[in-house]
């Protein structure tokens, strides 16, 4: 059964049509990339799936983990397992790393983690990342870098171990090294029963993980899917190429 | 002297059952960590003519509660203390008060910092009856040359409680006064804070949090006059309101003449976690002199959508994440508070506070 399976949907923002018929479908195991020209709706498909209340689907339908997503509050998603590395990640003072980690990992698991086990776990995490453990005591993502929000989020990721994590362009924002330290981390977690989505620009990233699909998202629709060939192609050609593809099937 | 008149204020109505002529006794706990700190009953410095009448502020300010409440206070209470701070005392001794509520509570206080000198003084109120109760006070600061006072005022009394409270104080040249206020609880609070920055490079700061829900009914009123040249004023007022609450709040930045090269600073930020709560903000800035800066800030609306939509993403339900929003706009008044356990248990009440 997949994990994800996304039919025909449509979506809107403050009357606007931004998704216009996606069809995706992820199978536990699977890595999916997907790349686009900035305004696309990369995000806002991200931000459909996850629940964000600025969006508002009209039509399709979503089975996630054999449930109908739409039907499932915000929270609701999280706990049955999907997990969104936001693009622009918030700052919230007053709350320090280690206790949202800790909050978040009970609210998600249902129970309170084990002291002892959660802290090795968290500090492995972290030192995969290249993270000070400083940063554990710091207020969430408060005058962090925007790498180290990035990295930060990558951090829940790997403690929350989520069957579906979204990476909305974790890439921006980080430094060569630090794209390298991130991405090896996101492969490792990969298993055989989970699945990852990666919202991209960059081909580099690809030196790091290994798709097994990728997708071209132009104007609310996949125009192309294929592996990773495909992302030789728009790295030569640009999108142009593929904003007319659109053309021809659409406004005919 | 007994108040005939009840009077009236425009934005928020009064209770019916104001100044009542039987007051209650009961103890004020009262707790000295450290040396060189002077204590004795109100009445008794007073009696004794150990307060001097230019301490007396409230003869002089501008924005307090009124005349009634003013007299019917000095007229009728029955407790609270003179604390004084000697001077060349330079280690930071603090008072801690603890004011049980049963009845109605009058109450007098005055607290001196000499020259130099630094005080702490922590005045916590706690519900002791199940009847409806109230308190009634004056707090009167005194910091001198160079002197320091930082008070923490707490108000956790239960719903159907009424507080009224006035604060006035005068800081002197290079003195300052920090207050913190902390209101989390009675049904009808109103309070006041006026404050003379009369010397230079004075400093006074008032830092306050409230929260009210379910028909609760707040009126703050927070007053800086400049005096002194190069003083320097904050007010920072951070709630968040549930329910049907109404609050009105008053910050007044006043730079008298001669106050130049003075700084005040105004701030609010207000959380609406309903739709149906009420909030009036009434900043004012009087200057009669040029050479001075006064800023006033306001944040007031819902919850920010997208740190709840990210905190909910991380499996925070939508109760949950509020509170956290909430706490996090608190925690920057909450760390003034020195005394641990104090704020542990205050963070602990606004927890409950905020799960009803
Ligand atoms: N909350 C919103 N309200 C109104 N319009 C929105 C909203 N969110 C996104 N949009 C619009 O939808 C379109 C797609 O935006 P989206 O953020 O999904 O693009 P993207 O593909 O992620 O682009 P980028 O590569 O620049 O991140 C844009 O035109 C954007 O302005
Ligand atoms: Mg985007």
């Amino acid at each position: 059964m997949s994990i994800l399976k996304v039919n025909a949907l449509r979506s809107t923002a403050d009357g606007q049509e931004i998704l216009k018929g996606i069809d995706l479908e992820i199978n536990p195991g699977e890595i999916h990339v997907i790349m686009g020209p900035n305004g696309a709706g990369k995000s806002t498909l991200a931000n459909v799936l996850m629940g964000h209340p600025a969006h508002e689907v009209v039509s399709g339908e979503a089975i996630f983990g054999g449930k109908v997503l739409f039907d499932m509050k915000v929270d609701e998603r999280a706990k049955a397992g999907l997990f969104l590395s936001f693009q622009y990640p918030q700052e919230v003072p007053g709350v320090t790393v280690d206790n949202f980690l800790r909050t978040s990992k009970k609210e998600i698991s249902g129970i309170m983690p084990m002291l002892g086990a959660f802290k090795k776990d968290v500090k492995q995490h972290m030192e995969m990342l290249d993270m000070d453990q400083k940063y554990l005591e710091r207020y969430l993502n408060l005058g962090f870098s925007g790498g180290e929000k990035k990295k930060n989020e990558i951090l829940q990721m790997a403690v929350l171990s989520p069957k579906l994590a979204i990476l909305d362009e974790t890439d921006s924002g980080l430094d060569v090294d630090a794209i390298r330290v991130v991405y090896e981390t996101v492969q490792k977690l990969a298993t055989k029963d989970n699945a990852i989505l990666v919202i991209t620009h960059y081909n580099k990233i690809l030196n790091y993980i290994k798709p097994d699909f990728v997708h071209i998202l132009v104007d609310g629709k996949i125009v192309k899917s294929g592996d990773l060939s495909l992302a030789t192609e728009v790295e030569e050609k640009g999108y142009e190429a593929f904003k007319k593809s659109t053309d021809v099937n659409g406004a005919a | 002297m007994n108040i005939k008149e009840h009077p009236k204020w425009k934005r928020i109505t009064l209770p019916d059952n104001l100044f009542p002529e039987s007051v209650s006794k009961g103890n004020i706990r009262v707790n000295i960590k450290g040396e060189g700190i002077e204590t004795r009953p109100y009445s008794e410095a007073f009696s004794e003519g150990i307060i001097p009448q230019d301490f007396m502020l409230e003869q002089t300010s501008v924005k307090d509660l009124g005349e009634a409440f003013k007299g019917y206070v000095n007229s009728n209470y029955n407790k609270g203390f003179y604390v004084r701070s000697e001077s060349a005392n330079t280690i930071t001794s603090t008072v801690r008060l603890d004011v049980p509520i049963q009845g109605t509570q009058v109450e007098n206080h005055i607290l001196v910092a000499e020259e130099g000198a630094s005080l702490n003084v922590i005045l916590n109120y706690i519900s002791e009856s199940n009847l409806p109760s109230m308190h009634y006070g004056i707090t009167r600061l005194i910091a001198k040359r160079g002197s320091r006072i930082k008070l923490i005022k707490v108000q956790q009394l239960k719903p159907s409680d009424q507080f009224f409270d006035q604060n006035f104080s005068i800081v002197e040249d290079g003195g300052s006064v920090e207050v913190v206020d902390v209101q989390l609880g009675s049904g009808f609070s109103a309070l006041s804070h006026d404050s003379v920055l009369a010397g230079r490079n004075s400093r006074s700061s008032i830092k306050s949090l409230y929260y009210g829900d379910h028909g609760s009914l707040m009126d703050l009123s927070y007053t800086m006059r400049h005096r002194g040249a190069h003083s320097e004023s904050v007010i920072l007022s951070k709630g968040a309101l549930d329910g049907d609450a109404k609050k009105v709040f008053r910050g007044n930045l006043i730079f008298e003449t001669g106050s130049q090269k003075s700084v005040g600073r105004e701030k609010e930020v207000v959380v609406l976690l309903s739709e149906n709560v009420k909030t009036d903000s009434i900043p004012a800035l009087l200057c009669s002199e040029d050479d001075v800066i006064g800023e006033h800030a306001a944040s007031i609306g819902q919850v920010d959508q997208e740190k709840l939509f990210y905190l909910m993403s991380r499996g925070l339900s939508a109760t949950e994440a509020k509170k956290l929003v909430v706490k996090a706009a608190f925690d920057e008044i909450l760390l003034e508070i020195d005394d641990v356990n104090l704020r542990t248990q205050l963070m602990d009440a606004l927890d409950g506070r905020l799960t009803q």
